[in-house]
């Protein structure tokens, strides 16, 4: 069982359950997971690795929301698929992530089939995934 | 012990216990001045009763002067006390009238201590023993009278009688059947009485009939009538109190269900990281158990994963539910810290979506305080709000709102205060008024119930520091356990 060999997917969630839960959901998927508690711990693991894929929560309990990691990661360009889960479906906020890059807005709660597809549908190199 | 002795002894201590009901009632509720007043008659008809006795027991003329001389006190203080009973309690005498009956009295009483041997007589001769109840007690017998001055205390029970008359018509002019039942109780209530003890009295200065000297009838009848008035008041109002408690209930809960739907998509925000963390956590463990050799401590960590995210939703649903049920203020002691760290718990994720920083300056071993721990989260939940409402007109990075928890230990008091880097408030009064609001969608009534449920706590809450660069303070005072 390979997956996109050399990349990882990364998540960034505030929230420590949530984090775990995404991480065993990839991982018994066999999919390499970095997890990150905030914005800013995320942008500067970049330095060292670059994710296959983002998911990305936006309401982070710290300075950087979600929205500001979105305008980060399009101004330096570095072109990761970033999938945006939310529990935060406010009017508009789908537009704006959309309009910030990201290339699909999900609302929490996610069913683990929805997550996994898409995943499997943003991520590069996709035919390499087996499961 | 005698029959007389029983009957004046048992009326001494009806006196005395209604005194002392009435004492404690003061005690609590200190600008209730007529029940003072009804306090300070039942020991002056304690006194009497007691003087009476003396004299009845009297086995000399010249005790039985003495005991008659000192019988003047509690007469002249039972006289006074129901007038400014009558005073405070309809409030409608003429005041030029009350002080000329005082004055008229204070004569009497100086009169009385400055001649031999008192007001009434210039000589008490001799007694008489007859038999009361089957008790042999000592009346009068020959006596030598002051009769200008028996006609001058005389004249002082008339403007008494005029002043009480005058108040009680007075008060039946005034709109209103409370106010004319009033009247007629208090007026008839006290009057009659009196009626029939000076006509007693004339008798017995007439030689009449060989009785003892005795104004149980007149004290004892004004005390129940003024003690059933009392009695009624505070069994009304306490009625309306009850009613004014059921009524803030009601608004209370109604403000907490709209603070509630205020914080609807940060509740659902809060309510669907466990599940959807539930979500995933239970698709893991199913692709798990496909293996051939299922991980059983990634398992188990599953397993507690869901567990804890249930007891999380669990525990939002409560506080909810605790939230937005309807009860009255009941006191119970609690601690600031919890009930801070609740509130926070509620409204944190809508302050983080507001791009608000909360923080919180919670002194360490804060007494625990006596309170309603619903009642206060939502006072302190409204100021919250208001806080974070507040700064929204400022940038992103100083919007800030602090949350202060400190003891006054001299005064008892536990503080708390809610401190916001917004505008400030032009009136700190104004913002407390009900339907005072800067929100489209407020009712503005959040303050002013805020205060009336700190108030019902027997604490303060008000506003301060009102300048533009500092925002505003809102803080509110809880005592003790």
């Amino acid at each position: 069982v390979s997956i996109l060999s050399t990349d990882h997917i990364a998540i960034v969630d505030d929230d420590a359950a949530i984090r775990r839960a995404v991480a065993r959901l990839l991982a018994a998927y066999s999919f390499d997971v970095h997890a990150y508690a905030s914005g800013r711990e995320f942008l500067d693991s970049l330095a060292t690795r670059k994710p296959a894929c983002l998911i990305l929560d936006l309401h982070l309990k710290n300075a950087m929301s979600g929205l500001d990691v979105l305008h980060h990661l399009a101004g330096k360009g570095l072109g990761i698929p970033t999938i945006v889960a939310t529990a935060q479906d406010e009017p508009g906020m789908r537009h704006r992530c959309e309009l910030a890059g990201a290339v699909a807005f999900l609302v929490k709660p996610v069913m683990a089939d929805l997550m996994l597809e898409t995943i499997r549908s943003v991520a590069p190199n996709k035919e390499t995934i087996i499961n | 012990m005698e029959t007389v002795t029983i009957l004046w002894s048992v009326y001494a201590a009806v006196a005395i216990m209604l005194a002392v009901v009435c004492g404690l009632v003061w005690l609590i509720e200190r600008r209730d001045r007529a029940t003072l007043m009804l306090c300070i008659l039942g020991i002056a008809a304690a006194v009497s009763a007691y003087s009476e006795l003396g004299m009845m027991h009297a086995a000399t003329a010249a005790e039985y002067g003495e005991w008659l001389r000192w019988y003047h006190i509690p007469s002249f203080v039972t006289l006074v006390g129901q007038l400014l009973f009558v005073h405070y309690y309809l409030g409608t005498g003429r005041s030029w009238l009350l002080w000329a009956v005082i004055f008229a009295r204070s004569v009497v009483l100086a009169v009385n201590f400055s001649v031999h041997p008192n007001f009434n007589f210039s000589n008490i001769v001799s007694l008489q023993r007859v038999s009361l109840f089957g008790e042999r007690v000592s009346v009068i017998g020959v006596v030598v009278p002051r009769p200008q001055w028996e006609l001058f205390a005389l004249g002082s029970l008339v403007l008494w009688l005029a002043y009480l008359l005058d108040a009680a018509a007075r008060k039946w002019s005034k709109k209103g059947a409370e106010s004319r039942r009033k009247a007629l109780v208090v007026g008839l209530g006290i009057a009659v009485p009196l009626l029939f003890t000076v006509l007693y009295t004339r008798l017995l200065a007439l030689r009449g009939p060989h009785l003892p000297l005795s104004n149980i009838v007149w004290f004892l009848g004004a005390l129940v009538t003024m003690a059933y008035e009392l009695g009624r008041d505070v069994i009304l109002s306490r009625h309306a109190r009850l009613e004014l408690a059921e009524l803030r209930a009601e608004v209370a809960q109604s403000e907490r269900v709209s603070i509630l739907a205020q914080l609807a998509p940060a509740l659902a925000h809060e309510l669907a990281q466990p599940l959807a963390a539930t979500l995933l956590n239970v698709e893991a463990a199913r692709k798990g158990l496909e293996d051939e050799k299922p991980k059983r401590d990634e398992l188990r960590g599953i397993l507690a994963d869901i567990g804890e995210n249930y007891r999380r939703a669990a525990g939002i649903i409560e506080h909810m539910r605790r939230f937005s049920k309807r009860s009255t203020i009941e006191m119970r002691p609690i601690s600031v810290e919890d009930l801070v760290q609740d509130v926070v718990s509620l409204v944190d994720t809508e302050a983080a979506s507001k791009h608000v920083e909360l923080l919180l300056l919670i002194e360490p071993g804060l007494p625990r305080v006596s309170g309603d721990p619903v009642h206060l989260s939502q006072v302190l939940l409204n100021l919250i709000m208001n806080a974070i409402h507040a700064v929204q007109s400022h940038s992103l990075n100083a919007r800030r709102v602090v949350v202060e928890a400190r003891a006054h230990d001299a005064k008892g008091e536990v503080e708390i205060a809610v401190r916001d880097s917004g505008p400030g408030v032009p009136d700190v009064d104004e913002v407390f008024k009900p339907f005072f609001t800067t929100k489209p969608e407020g009712m503005g009534l959040g303050l002013a119930l805020a205060r009336t449920i700190v108030e019902a706590h027997g604490g303060h809450l008000w506003a301060d520091c009102m300048t533009s660069e500092n925002g505003a303070v809102f803080r509110f005072t809880v005592r003790r356990v």
